[in-house]
């Protein structure tokens, strides 16, 4: 059911995958979901925030971030803290959301407006994420299968070796 | 014999992998990617991706309506190794990059006397641009955020007084001074609320701190 809604503080404004524009306000604890800008069709609904009790958040929304891969970084500029976080994500859900909250980083749910944090900082603001194939392969990763094969391949060798050898002592 | 027992424990090793990433929980790991402390200034806030680098705005303390105090805008490697940086008069509040041309929108000045400074990524240098009378510039009121779409650009605006005034506006020009702008949302709107049950969500899964 359409209602009217009042929009006090506009802050952020981003774009979903699907190109829906997404605007935060920041006192207001909502976020507005804008379908088709700017156009004959264009049509909104809004989400109150929630903590994960279901009360209200505590402290002002800010960027939301609409994760285009189920692997990537999160860059997170906490403003209070004067530093750049980088959170290395992986098995992200198709679809997921996620929002700066007060002191915050966290996973929105956008059928109930609860927010659970993931990063607790001092005040983080501003937010990007980066799919894995956008940027630099993540060296954990790639180290990690590299050092299996490599392992199986020196365990294969020295067990061939082994063998070879004491049929030679046989 | 054992060629093919290697090459099937290397099978093996990778379906796993393979596996366990798809099923797994999401896992996050934090790390500092950069301070403000390293380029000499403070308050990092606009965040943004392209054109192979991460750029973040550092306000520095500047006033909001560009009265006084300058921004850092840094580009970073995505390893976090500083490319280069530009020191923009005023607040900068709103940092994106059309994906159409790659020049960097920093926007200036979230709540009053608004104004643009756009980088050239490749020769690095920057130009100033000016809002049209379309930006009525009364008090508080000034652009935060902007968003690319479909060869659309759209900006939030702040600081509402009516329910009449614009909180979204659509910049009518191309890049050009003086830029010119048409509301598409206004701060008093009809739209669906969302249901929101007050019902607790499943606590996050692993959260690694490095």
């Amino acid at each position: 059911m359409p209602t009217s809604v009042t929009f006090t503080d506009p802050d952020s404004l981003k774009l979903t995958t699907t190109g829906v524009l997404v605007l935060t306000g920041e006192a207001d604890q909502k976020i507005a979901f804008i379908t088709n800008p700017g156009t004959a069709s264009q049509s909104e609904t809004f989400l109150s925030l929630l903590a994960p009790s279901g009360a209200p958040i505590t402290g002002n929304p800010d960027d939301t971030i609409f994760p285009n891969a189920s692997d990537g970084y999160f860059f997170i500029a906490d403003t209070g803290g004067n530093t750049v976080y980088r959170i290395t994500a992986t098995g992200l859900a198709p679809g997921s959301v996620y929002i700066d909250v007060g002191d915050e980083f966290g996973i929105l749910d956008t059928t109930t407006g609860i927010v659970t944090p993931i990063f607790t900082g001092v005040s983080p603001h501003g937010a990007d994420f980066v799919a894995f194939s956008q940027s630099v392969p993540e060296p954990g990763t790639l180290s990690l299968i590299l050092a299996g094969i490599l392992l199986f391949g020196a365990f294969f060798t020295v067990k061939r070796r082994m063998s070879s050898l004491s049929c030679r002592i046989c | 014999m054992m060629r093919f027992r290697f090459l099937l424990a290397c099978c093996f090793s990778l379906a796993f992998l393979f596996v366990s990433s798809v099923l797994a929980d999401p896992t996050y790991t934090v790390n500092v990617f950069a301070t403000g402390a390293a380029v000499g200034g403070n308050s990092p806030d606009s965040v943004t991706y392209g054109d192979g680098s991460l750029w973040i705005a550092y306000q520095n303390g500047a006033d909001t309506t560009g009265a006084s105090g300058s921004s850092t805008v840094v580009r970073y490697s995505p390893t976090g190794t500083v490319l280069n940086t530009w020191t923009i008069k005023g607040n900068v509040d709103g940092l994106n990059i059309d994906p159409t041309s790659g020049l960097v929108w920093a926007l200036q000045n979230n709540d009053g006397n608004s104004a643009l400074t756009v980088i050239n990524p490749v020769t690095n240098a920057t130009t100033a641009y000016t809002y049209g009378n379309t930006y009525t510039n009364v008090a508080n009121r000034g652009f935060d955020d902007i968003v690319f779409t479909h060869g659309n650009i759209f900006l939030s605006e702040t600081n509402p007084v009516t329910g009449t005034d614009a909180i979204i506006v659509k910049l009518t020009t191309g890049l050009h001074s003086p830029l010119q702008i048409s509301p598409i949302l206004n701060s008093t709107f009809t739209g669906t609320n969302l249901p929101t049950p007050a019902c607790p969500q499943a606590s996050p899964s692993r959260i690694l701190i490095r």
